[in-house]
């Protein structure tokens, strides 16, 4: 576990899956991973076979708040980088192939969301993350070096983008970002190579900026079958406008007081919308939406309130109705991998994914079946399917007769200076294991499992209930003794230890509630403890 | 039990009314131009000077997060030169810090809001969650406006605020604004040149809120020194406002966290 000059982080899990409470989801282009950003800050990587089954295969420790958005961070396939952002400002850059963070920025401000965009410099392609999120521009950020090189202003009316969509249009060989801010302003920049050999000479404003009234704007998506029109999804309708002169063309209120939270195009004449409870309803757009009709753009002008909703087409359910802590995230991906797929991907707090095939060929159904989940599988499923279980640290102490979970371990604290492990229980008692022995028995297998009270070990009993903190203190400063070991309970008593002969030395209970944390003072301070 | 099933029916949407309201009434200290009326927002003159000296004085007009007028006058201590540079007509300066703080107040009602009466909440940690959440926005706001922005002289120097005055600020001067707490406050930075040849160490100085004289830095090619810095601030009352209901919302916020905790704790720790 420690070396003299290497130490190698060692993680065993227990039986008992991590929380992962996914904040945001990100399927990689080849539709061969999803990654799932949770809301402590960890991300998962998932295996997504051929027939979609889905198989957890990393956790990506790197970022101290919750993951507030992910992208992919390159444009060919032989290099699979995704970048994440967390709620305070970190970035990182990630190799999803083995799990490597390459780069590690800080800012002040959160970003909301990134999209890879790939400028042309001269004769080569640079990837750009275009980021934007709790500032009034949209940062361009290098996608190798995570440096700011410059970023998209706002003349009228500057003020946080909550969301953003870039636009390749085949037809006018310009590409442009199309931003809505929270005060529902439209904002367009062109972004073509020009922009990125302007560096921080003259800042690049906006092209356009148009008030849309788009209050709460929770998603703005543009039709990659049409190139014609633009989604914008707020929280109490979604609308379809146009993404040439960005007109209105219709707009759906939602039912029943849902709260919309995306939407995207599942194909040129339908959209997928998903509400905060986890539900998505495909609709039919009218033809007054489509391109292709005579009748496109016929009620630009006209009181849209007044036309009427188009056709609910069917409803996809979620798979359980579990209970959630916070809504769930959804987000739509079509692509192609062997064949072209068309994937609805929920993630939700309790670290469950689940996926609907969305087929080509979506007929009018029976609204109250819907369509059925494809799969779905969560981080404790797996956990359990796993044969040997996954181990925890001291398992093989924690079996308790008759009762199938083990002891829960509630505090610990290693010791490198003894190689010892000090692990407290919720039970009160505290076990002091050889840390690398114990490491051994639980990875590698052998006659030694076998063994009864092994790897040899101390338990302490003192505490009558949860072990609720442990410190040992000359580990912080020297002027401690060796010997000393304090530990703190839910019996609000703290009790110093002798952890070479296991003697209790003294207990301390005038404590007028439980222990929550003990912390040694700093060096220069007057108050001393003992 | 039972108490606990109230708690979560009645108790947290009486808590999560009054937090909406209390926010509300804080949302509605950062008049925004767009919402509603569509009337245009009302100015606001802020005289800002200090007790002791009259070497600065500005008067300056906050519109909304945008200061749309300032004046300032400076009477120099070398010749007693009495300077005067405005605003140009057509310039606003936008406050970055009151935009950000009235964001995450919004972003903490849009929370509120979709967990009205007629929200069912089955378990504790869904309401801590919540709770959180609101409470990351309202810590994040509040700390918009008790924290500035720290900067360096070359950033104040560059920053597009030079450029907004007429008469020109002369190349000595520098001038930042910015929200402290529930003040406005204006910097004003005289400077002068430092010659190659000085015997001085050149030592450029780090981002910071306010610079002391004797800061240097190089701004295109050219180094400076400070050598006087004049503060002058003045109060908003309605950020003041703000500020008060920010806190009371955060309160209220965490005693329904520690209503909820006391419940779950009592649980996880029945003896065996």
């Amino acid at each position: 576990m420690a070396g003299n000059s290497l130490v190698l982080p060692i993680v065993l899990w227990g039986r008992k899956a991590p929380t992962h409470c996914i904040s945001t989801l990100l399927l990689m282009e080849d539709a061969s991973m999803i990654v799932t950003g949770c809301h402590d800050g960890q991300i998962c990587l998932w295996d997504l076979s051929l027939d979609l089954e889905i198989n957890p295969r990393a956790l990506l420790f790197g970022h101290t708040a919750s993951i507030t958005c992910l992208s992919k961070a390159s444009a060919s396939n032989e290099k699979q980088y995704i970048v994440s952002a967390s709620e305070s400002g970190e970035m990182c850059l990630w190799d999803v192939n083995d799990g490597r963070c390459i780069e590690f920025t800080k800012l002040a401000c959160t970003h909301t969301g990134i999209q890879f965009y790939q400028f042309t410099v001269g004769t080569q392609r640079e990837g750009r993350l275009l980021c934007h999120g709790h500032y009034p521009e949209i940062l361009v950020v290098d996608a190798t070096s995570l440096e700011v090189l410059y970023s998209l202003l706002s003349k009228i009316s500057p003020d946080w983008i909550s969301s953003m969509t870039i636009i390749r249009s085949d037809r006018t060989q310009e590409d442009t970002v199309v931003a809505v801010s929270v005060t529902g302003i439209l904002k367009v920049w062109i972004i073509t190579s020009e922009v990125s050999r302007m560096q921080d000479t003259t800042p690049v404003f906006e092209e356009e900026s148009k008030p849309i009234y788009c209050q709460n704007c929770q998603s703005i998506s543009f039709c990659a079958f049409t190139q014609r029109s633009l989604l914008v999804v707020c929280s109490k309708y979604w609308r379809v406008f146009d993404a040439g002169d960005y007109s209105l063309l219709c707009s759906v209120p939602s039912e029943n007081d849902q709260t919309w939270t995306g939407g995207d195009f599942v194909s040129a004449d339908k959209v997928i919308v998903w509400t905060e409870d986890g539900q998505s309803f495909i609709y039919k757009l009218p033809a007054s939406c489509l391109p292709a009709s005579d009748s496109f753009r016929r009620d630009v002008g006209k009181a849209v309130e007044n036309l009427i909703p188009p056709l609910l087409y069917s409803v996809l359910d979620r798979a359980d109705k579990q209970l959630l802590i916070c809504p769930p995230v959804t987000r739509f991906f079509c692509g192609h991998r062997e064949f072209s797929y068309k994937l609805l991907i929920q993630g939700d707090s309790s670290g469950r994914l689940c996926i609907w095939s969305v087929p080509d060929t979506l007929e009018q159904q029976d609204s109250a079946k819907g369509l059925q989940t494809t799969t779905s599988v969560s981080l404790q499923e797996a956990f359990d399917k796993l044969t040997p279980r996954p181990a925890g640290i001291i398992d093989q102490l924690s079996l308790i007769p008759n009762i199938n979970e083990p002891l829960k371990v509630t505090a610990s604290v290693y010791i490198p200076a003894h190689g010892r492990l000090v692990c407290g229980r919720e039970d009160g008692s505290i076990v002091i294991v050889p840390a690398t022995q114990t490491a051994i028995v639980q990875l590698l297998q052998g006659e030694h499992m076998l063994r009864r009270g092994w790897p040899p070990h101390r338990t302490l009993r003192g505490h009558r209930n949860k072990i609720t903190c442990l410190l040992y203190p000359h580990q912080v400063s020297s002027r401690y003794d060796q010997r000393y070991l304090i530990s703190g309970g839910v019996d609000f008593s703290v009790i110093i230890w002798d952890i070479f002969s296991g003697e209790m030395k003294h207990i301390f209970c005038v404590h007028g509630g439980e222990i929550t944390q003990l912390l040694v003072p700093p060096e220069n301070c007057s108050v001393s403890f003992t | 039990e039972e108490e606990f099933k109230w708690l979560l029916q009645e108790e947290v949407h009486a808590v999560l009314k009054q937090l909406q309201d209390i926010l509300k009434e804080a949302s509605q200290r950062f008049t925004l131009p767009a919402s509603g009326s569509g009337g245009a927002v009302k100015q606001e003159n802020f005289v800002l000077s200090t007790s002791g000296t009259d070497q600065v004085k500005g008067v300056l007009t906050l519109q909304g997060d945008a200061l749309c007028q300032a004046d300032v006058n400076l009477k120099t201590p070398r010749n007693n030169q009495l300077l005067h540079f405005a605003f140009r007509e057509d310039k606003q300066w936008k406050l970055q810090q009151i935009q950000d703080a009235r964001n995450h107040v919004n972003q903490a009602i849009y929370l509120l809001m979709n967990r009205d009466v007629n929200y069912q909440f089955k378990t504790g940690s869904e309401v801590l969650k919540l709770m959180d959440a609101v409470m990351l926005q309202l810590s994040r706001a509040r700390n918009r406006l008790t924290t500035p922005a720290t900067l360096t002289l070359p950033e104040i120097a560059s920053s597009g605020l030079t450029k907004m005055f007429t008469p020109a600020l002369p190349p000595d001067i520098l001038v930042n604004f910015y929200i402290n707490l529930n003040k406005l406050c204006l910097t004003v930075y005289q400077l002068h040149v430092l010659q190659p040849s000085t015997t001085k160490n050149f030592k450029p100085a780090g981002g910071s809120i306010l610079h002391n004289p004797g800061a240097m830095f190089e701004f295109g090619n050219q180094r400076y020194e400070v050598s006087h810095v004049h503060k002058v601030e003045c109060v908003v009352p309605w950020l003041n406002d703000a500020l008060v209901f920010f806190t009371v919302s955060l309160q209220l916020c965490q005693q329904l966290k520690d209503k909820i905790s006391v419940f779950s704790s009592y649980w996880n720790y029945r003896p065996y």
